[in-house]
């Protein structure tokens, strides 16, 4: 019989049950039991639940034992909606609950429910009963994965969501993808996401930049070449194609790709065959292709820059990434993620942002998307002094474009154009994107208001979740 | 049977960076990535985050004993197994595994 895992995660401290329980667990063989104390009022909670994922993701249980005390019910049960133990079979020991309590419990995903003090005959035949409902590993790794992709894709947006649910689905086949978005949507952050949660996850996941490649070396670098194909050639070279065997590529600024290495592309996308430079032999490669692109390929397709077969063949699936402006609400998640991120990086003591600078993050206008917003984070947590980074700490406005070579005319348009952009945030920020109070409060008709917003392409629903807790 | 308590230590150390690479390429011996991918997916960041410079320190070190293997082609830095050294690491992970 195959050894069953049994996690006890015991916030009751109380040695009396917690012995009780693992004498009787132990009394059977096919038990592999581990202990795990938490001492839940002395620890920071998100910290414990890390390192309870991790532990549950290490262990793989098959099965957790719940022991705390009647004080820690309500802690209990946040803790649980932000585990997902719901997937593992979960009996809780608890003593003194009321009926309300268990039920309680029981909504959060427990399974079964046991009082004090513990017997054999109570605890075993629970467990047979929960384990009957099969295995539980499979799903279990799929909670780490889940957590996983979570922590990479930052967003609550819609239109960030609707992007992000196709990804499972998209991961599961092997079909050719065109991952389409500004400079600094997070493109290369989708195609690794579906690389680690496809089949090829455990093999190479190449990220190419076909822009950062000379014009006449990218057919090289792609497809390898053998030795002396041209002069200098001193070795032969496999290509990143073949580097990528069994995995993903990723190529990245797609549309950067010359005529020559497009059709050779092709070929490969058709085939799974390509001939190195200076070969008369055919290789063959099982390798999926994730393409992106910051431009508009349809346009170079009709430009006749892009080869519209090519363009075909690898926007079997489109994703969209929206640009940052377009999910101005997901703006103070990544930009609080971003901040965790640099604080351990530099090693300082930075936990929050001021009013005033969040009111800043949600009125610029991230023309530089996610990676502009990682980099003005970046910078606010070097140059900040306090634990709070504060507005000047952002110091956006050198992001602007220089007044150099600009004239009066245009200079003084682009600033009404920023004024205006940023006036209308902001009150569509404090009267959580209420038109007509906004509009009010502007001492503007309402009519002239709403030409604004959509003049400057303003989504007021990005404003009605927002709460600035001022 | 295995006792412990939750620590909220950091775990910043490069040796459990190294060991937790280590541990995933012994797990997937033909996986490859670049510090990004490594940092996000191999290291499951979903535990704590590390220092990028550590990561990347823990990187150069591995590639210098000739641990990993740096793959610089243009527009791309990818780190992979060094095959000779797999049964090598191998058995270091089994020892040290209680």
């Amino acid at each position: 019989m195959m050894e069953t895992n049994i996690l006890v995660l015991d916030f009751e401290l109380n040695p009396d049950v917690n012995k009780s329980l693992l004498d009787i667990l132990e009394s059977s063989k096919n038990f592999n039991v581990q202990l795990q104390q938490i001492y839940l009022q002395d620890s920071d909670k998100s910290s414990v639940v890390e390192s309870l994922l991790s532990k549950i993701a290490s262990f793989n249980p098959n099965l957790v034992f719940l022991i705390f005390p009647k004080s820690l019910l309500h802690q209990i049960i946040g803790l649980l909606q932000k585990l997902g133990l719901n997937k593992v079979p979960l009996i809780v020991i608890y003593d003194g609950g009321e009926i309300e309590d268990i039920l309680a419990l029981f909504k959060k995903g427990v399974n079964d429910y046991i009082s004090l003090p513990l017997h054999a005959i109570d605890i075993f035949p629970r467990i047979w009963r929960l384990l009957e409902t099969g295995s539980n590993k499979a799903q279990l790794s799929q909670i780490r994965v889940e957590q996983l992709c979570s922590k990479q894709l930052i967003g609550e947006s819609e239109v960030f969501l609707d992007e992000v649910r196709k990804i499972p689905m998209v991961a599961r086949c092997d079909a050719s993808i065109l991952v389409m978005g500004e400079t600094g949507t997070g493109k290369e952050v989708f195609a690794r996401t579906i690389h680690y949660l496809s089949q090829r996850a455990s093999k190479p996941f190449i990220p190419v930049n076909c822009g950062a490649i000379p014009l006449d070396l990218i057919e090289n670098e792609l497809f390898g070449h053998e030795r002396g194909a041209y002069t200098g050639a001193s070795s032969s070279y496999i290509g990143l194609i073949r580097e990528a065997e069994a995995g993903t590529l990723f190529l990245d600024e797609i549309n950067c790709l010359p005529t020559t290495a497009q059709v050779k592309l092709l070929r490969f996308l058709q085939n799974r065959e390509y001939r190195p430079v200076g070969s008369t032999k055919t290789c063959k490669a099982d390798v999926r292709i994730i393409a992106a692109t910051n431009e508009d390929l349809k346009q170079a397709v009709k430009k006749g820059d892009f080869r519209h077969d090519l363009y075909y063949r690898l926007n079997v699936i489109p994703l969209h990434i929206p640009p940052l402006r377009y999910r101005l609400g997901d703006v103070i998640l990544l930009a609080h993620h971003f901040l965790s991120k640099f604080a351990v990086d530099f090693n300082k003591d930075v936990k929050a942002f001021s009013s005033n600078a969040i009111q800043l993050l949600l009125s610029y206008d991230w023309p530089g998307n996610v990676r502009e917003l990682e980099h003005a984070v970046e910078r606010a947590v070097v140059l900040s002094t306090q634990s709070v980074i504060q507005k000047t700490d952002l110091s956006l406005s050198d992001f602007e474009t220089p007044v150099r070579q600009v004239s009066f005319r245009e200079m003084k348009s682009r600033i009404i154009e920023q004024f205006e952009k940023t006036y209308i945030r902001e009150l569509l920020l404090v009267y959580q994107g209420n038109i007509t109070k906004a509009a009010q409060a502007a001492q503007k008709d309402r009519r002239a208001f709403w030409q604004l917003i959509r003049k400057h392409q303003i989504d007021k629903e990005n404003f009605r979740s927002i709460k600035l807790g001022l | 049977m295995f006792r412990g308590s939750i620590s909220c230590v950091e775990e910043t150390n490069s040796e459990i960076i190294a060991l937790k690479i280590l541990d995933y390429l012994n797990q997937h011996p033909d996986a490859q990535d670049s510090t990004e991918g490594i940092t996000a997916w191999w290291l499951r960041q979903v535990d704590i985050n590390y220092q990028s410079s550590r990561i990347n320190e823990v990187l150069k070190t591995l590639t210098a004993k000739d641990v990993l293997q740096e793959q610089r082609q243009m527009g791309s830095l990818t780190y992979k197994l060094n095959p000779d050294r797999r049964d090598e690491i191998s058995s270091l992970l089994e020892i040290i595994k209680f």
